[in-house]
């Protein structure tokens, strides 16, 4: 179809509605001159209508021309405005995803309609600047002025008044592209080749026919209406039932409505904002259903050129128009969010209302971003959204957005079977954190955490080491004569050959995608510590360490021993010195942590005894009884579980003991007997559940180590000399000398679980074992769900209620809550003396 | 009797000090009584000042030991440890050997300790450093100087020597005579 015809029609179409729109006083009249409009149909008629300026008329008649012509429907304010960066925008899209460019034919196309519509728009704007907030038409043809209009506009409306050469230069653009579409559109009809695309442009048409018939009923109908609100409001109900109309539509039968998309970005270009924000949605839940579990190829030239079957070429088509959609609505949600946080750079003030509406749609668009990424990670455009996510993560103004990206990073890297994603979002990620000079948010490294390296990846040592057997095992073989071992070699194929066939991840290249995962992280967590300069991300980064240790190299453990080392020392020293944050101990107890688990996980090699990391573990000990968050709770990235959650400083502790005591056999009682003296000593000053997870440790240890029940003789001291319980060193201060009085103290607790735990845990110190019936309460604790991370997670709240705080046997770990702002008071928190004091007040 | 001059001092110290480092502090220092070290005989005792002093009212010739015996005073001015200081170097051994049960025999006769026999080490030792030996139950077995340090120790080969044997709890019975 010839543009100049299109615009004659258009015209007079807008005209209609242009009337309609000014014409409270004269309906009647405009009424008329409709039915006259579209009996000439001339364009001359628009110097009949004074009240609208001219180039009023272009915008509108381009907004009009959009609304119902399919191929101009891409006109919104929102990406008229954005031109100078959609252009970037576009080969990075189509550039990165190398398999995902879309058919040629199909995008450019596309490409110069929106060329056209946006620089006629502009044009209009350089002619009035004025004139900013365009009237919108929604689905029933009704015209609307917006009363708030999208930021993004007037930002890029400011841009624009900056450089109006930018507008000539699209001009002559799109003069250039006018005539390239005209001659491409003959050089079709005459080759009729390219069928998908014809057949896309009737639909279009079809379409557009309708809506026009329906608009115009719809015209008369409303016209009869005055209150805008009303209107407002009505039209609000209809989009949303389109809205959810074509969605369904779409999902029940997605082959044959899926040009139906279309119409769900169109309504997104509403400038209404929670419209834009439900078709978002709705489009994500469309998309999530409708993705195929494919990735969908680019064709081949030769591909292209060869006929295939009509069902092929349906397919072909419907492939092709769901990645162009796809497209186009993840840079309609890219553009939200760029736009976004490009006003806020121009820190420019405005109303809190406008500032929440931007911001709630922000979060929209960051939600529909990583639910398609967590979702959908297969499909094309991964990379593209990855990087939109990871670029995000380290955003500080609103947090939610980082929240957001960091969870679904980790819910990425705990869904990936392949190792593909991991390794991508890794070396993103990675990019991230040089460029911010390492120092960003804490949560941008707890995503590592989840990164499944732990089980899967395999060291190649061990691969070598079953080489080794198998030759070994070669040698044991029974002598078989020839024919018996041409049938076993037959059958090894045909085996070989089942497991290809039910083998679905490819093992090598995953174990190569993780093993250059590692390497990425690894080089980001040696360099942190190297740098050393950043305190505050220490612990994440040892945690992360500590996690994955069994992987690293054990050339490099000296070395990073030596590195641990040093960062404990400066933090001790740092802490004698009262300088730096004093309260904490926590990166002191990683580094400790995270060399055992170097260790423990190769230690295999040679058995080495850690002595500086023991005496820092013990001297740093004595500072948990001053600190009254010891056992603090924090919430993990994604689950409420102990495993991925950053660690209090008591859980550190335990862990510490565990490495040191219980998984390997210690050799010096000395040290035991130090230990557990000194963890009972600060154990008297600690909250409830530090205490009860520590008294846990103490059992444990009693049973291990039934020498220690020297340590519960009241009669006697076995030891000589004395105990010097302020030095720091386990192996000199002399713990038989001294005996475990803090356990008179426990049961005598405020608290009855303690008092009668310290009791439980008394009883088995004294006889050495758990055989023995230890106590009355013994039946309560010997249940093998409670250890010392039930204890800190059940007892963690701040609060005491005696009448609810005893045990009972609870088969999962309850949820748990937070009590923020209650202080140690009984029934909840406020005191028998506040209240009297209350009461005082008001008397 | 008498206690030790500056130079002696000095070379006893510096040996001790390659076993327990700085924690020949501890020995001096202490919270219970007061200890000293008296030479008697060519020969280095650590005493509690009480016996000690009740000791003086004894002969020379007819002194024949008092406290423990840490170690003699060689011809050449050198200083040896005996294995009766075990029990307090032990004590505040500064690096370990544990020794695993296969080996606890062969160093007991008066052999060095082999990497094959090695149980544990305590990190960082570095080589040519005084080192006690344990058996795996933590009993002190003697102690010796290290050929290797822990690093080394890795890529040693088993019949590597990892210690020195300098004295053991054997002596008790193979130099019974020479003890004293």
């Amino acid at each position: 179809m010839d543009f100049k015809a299109k615009n004659k029609k258009s015209i007079t179409q807008f005209k209609s509605r242009n009337n309609k729109k000014n014409g409270n006083k004269n309906n009647n009249n405009n009424k008329k001159q409709v039915k006259q409009e579209k009996k000439i149909k001339e364009p001359k008629l628009v110097d009949n209508d004074e009240d609208v300026e001219i180039s009023e008329d272009d915008i509108q008649f381009f907004k009009e021309h959009g609304g119902f012509s399919g191929f101009l429907a891409n006109l919104d304010a929102d990406s008229l405005m954005n031109t100078p960066k959609q252009e970037k925008m576009r080969p990075q899209f189509s550039n990165r995803d190398e398999e995902s460019d879309s058919d040629d034919d199909v995008e450019l196309d596309d490409e110069e309609d929106e060329w056209e519509t946006k620089a006629i728009k502009k044009n209009s704007n350089a002619m009035d600047n004025e004139i900013n907030r365009l009237p919108i038409k929604t689905a029933e043809g009704q015209l609307v002025k917006p009363k708030e209009a999208l930021e993004v506009v007037e930002l890029n409306e400011e841009e624009l008044k900056d450089n109006p050469l930018l507008s000539e230069k699209q001009k002559k653009k799109l003069e250039k592209k006018n005539q390239l579409k005209e001659e491409r559109k003959k050089a079709k009809k005459a080759a009729k080749q390219d069928v998908t695309f014809d057949d896309e442009e009737d639909e279009k048409y079809i379409q557009e026919h309708n809506k026009m018939k329906v608009s115009k009923k719809d015209e008369v109908e409303e016209e009869e209406e005055e209150d805008p609100k009303v209107v407002n409001r009505k039209k609000l109900v209809n989009l949303k039932e389109e809205l959810g109309l074509v969605a369904s539509s779409i999902i029940e039968d997605p082959d044959s409505n899926i040009n139906r998309l279309k119409r769900l970005r169109e309504i997104a270009k509403e400038d209404n904002i929670a419209i834009k924000k439900l078709s978002f949605l709705t489009q994500l839940a469309v998309y999530k259903d409708i993705i195929p579990g494919y990735r969908i190829r680019q064709l081949s030239d030769s591909e292209k050129s060869a006929r295939v079957s009509k069902e092929v070429k349906k397919l072909r088509q419907y492939e092709s128009t769901l990645l162009v959609n796809y497209q186009q609505y993840l840079q309609s949600l890219d553009n939200v969010i760029e736009g976004y946080f490009k006003y806020q750079k121009l820190n420019i003030k405005e109303s809190v209302k406008k500032q929440n509406e931007s911001k709630s749609l922000l979060l929209v668009a960051i939600q529909c971003l990583t639910d398609l990424l967590t979702n959908v990670p297969h499909f094309n455009f991964r990379i593209n959204i990855l990087t939109a996510v990871v670029a995000r993560m380290n955003i500080k103004s609103p947090i939610e957005v980082s929240n957001k990206c960091c969870k679904s990073i980790a819910v990425l890297f705990t869904k990936d079977e392949t190792g593909e994603y991991s390794l991508e979002a890794m070396k993103l990620i990675s990019r991230l954190i040089k460029n911010k000079n390492y120092n960003v948010r804490e949560q941008v490294l707890q995503t590592f955490l989840y990164l499944r390296l732990k089980d899967e990846l395999r060291l190649p040592e061990k691969e070598e080491e079953k080489v080794k057997n198998n030759k070994r095992k070669r040698k044991q073989q029974p002598f078989l004569t020839r024919k018996a071992r041409k049938v076993l070699k037959e059958n090894k194929e045909v085996e070989k050959e089942m497991k290809e066939y039910e083998a679905t991840i490819d093992l090598e290249k995953r174990q190569k995608m993780q093993t250059d995962t590692l390497n990425i992280l690894f080089a980001l967590y040696f360099r942190m510590l190297k740098n050393n300069n950043n305190n505050r991300l220490l612990p994440t980064v040892l945690e992360g360490l500590g996690r994955f240790a069994h992987l690293i190299n054990i050339d490099f453990f000296d070395d990073l021993i030596a590195v641990l080392k040093n960062i404990m020392m400066d933090q001790y020293k740092n802490y004698m010195d009262n300088k730096g944050h004093i309260t904490s101990a926590c990166t002191a107890f990683h580094c400790i942590i995270a060399a055992f688990q170097l260790l423990f996980k190769q230690g295999d090699i040679i058995n080495i005894d850690l002595n500086d990391f023991n005496r820092s573990m013990y001297a740093q000990m004595i500072r948990l009884g001053l600190n009254p968050n010891v056992g603090k709770i924090t919430n993990s990235l994604l689950k409420s579980d102990s495993v991925y959650r950053s660690k209090s400083e008591i859980e550190l502790v335990l862990i510490g003991f565990e490495f040191l005591f219980i998984k390997k056999k210690q050799l010096s009682f000395e040290r035991i007997a130090a230990f557990i003296k000194r963890l009972s000593t600060i154990a008297v000053n600690m909250p409830v559940n530090s205490v009860l997870a520590a008294l846990y440790m103490a059992k444990s240890l009693f049973i291990k180590y039934s020498r220690l029940n020297q340590l519960m003789d009241s009669e006697g001291r076995v030891g000589t000399g004395v105990y010097m319980g302020l030095l720091d060193d386990p192996d000199l201060c002399n713990p038989f000398a001294t005996s475990l009085w803090e356990f008179g103290l426990l049961m005598s607790h405020f608290h009855p679980t303690v008092r009668e735990y310290a009791e439980y845990v008394g009883a088995i110190g004294r006889n050495g074992s758990s055989n023995v019936a230890a106590g009355p309460h013994a039946s309560k604790y010997l249940d093998y769900k409670i250890d010392y991370n039930y204890f800190l997670e059940r007892f963690g709240v701040h609060k005491f209620n005696p009448q609810e705080e005893f045990l009972r046997p609870v088969k999962s770990i309850p949820k748990r809550k937070r009590h923020q702002g209650t202080m140690y008071g009984f029934n909840g928190g406020e005191s028998k003396f506040l209240k009297n004091l209350k009461q005082q007040i008001s008397a | 009797m008498r206690p030790l001059t500056e130079e002696e001092t000095k070379v006893f110290f510096q040996k001790l000090a390659q076993y327990i480092g700085r924690n020949i502090v501890h020995l001096i220092n202490r919270p219970d009584d007061t200890y000293c070290f008296r030479l008697h005989n060519n020969r280095v005792y650590y005493v509690s000042e009480k016996i000690m002093k009740k000791a003086t009212c004894i002969g020379r010739d007819q002194l024949l030991s008092l406290g423990v015996c840490f170690g003699k005073f060689t011809k050449t001015g050198k200083f040896r440890l005996h294995i009766t200081s075990l029990d307090y170097l032990a004590q505040y051994a500064k690096y370990k050997i544990w020794v695993k049960p296969n080996g606890e025999m062969p160093f007991m006769y008066g052999n060095h300790v082999l990497k094959a026999h090695l149980g544990r080490i305590t990190e960082d030792t570095p080589e040519h450093q005084g080192a006690i030996i344990y058996s795996m139950n933590d009993v002190p077995l003697g102690f010796g100087v290290t050929a290797r340090s822990t690093s080394d120790c890795r890529k040693l080969d088993p019949t590597g020597i990892v210690v020195f044997h300098q004295a053991d709890i054997g002596e008790y019975l193979r130099g019974e005579e020479t003890l004293l």
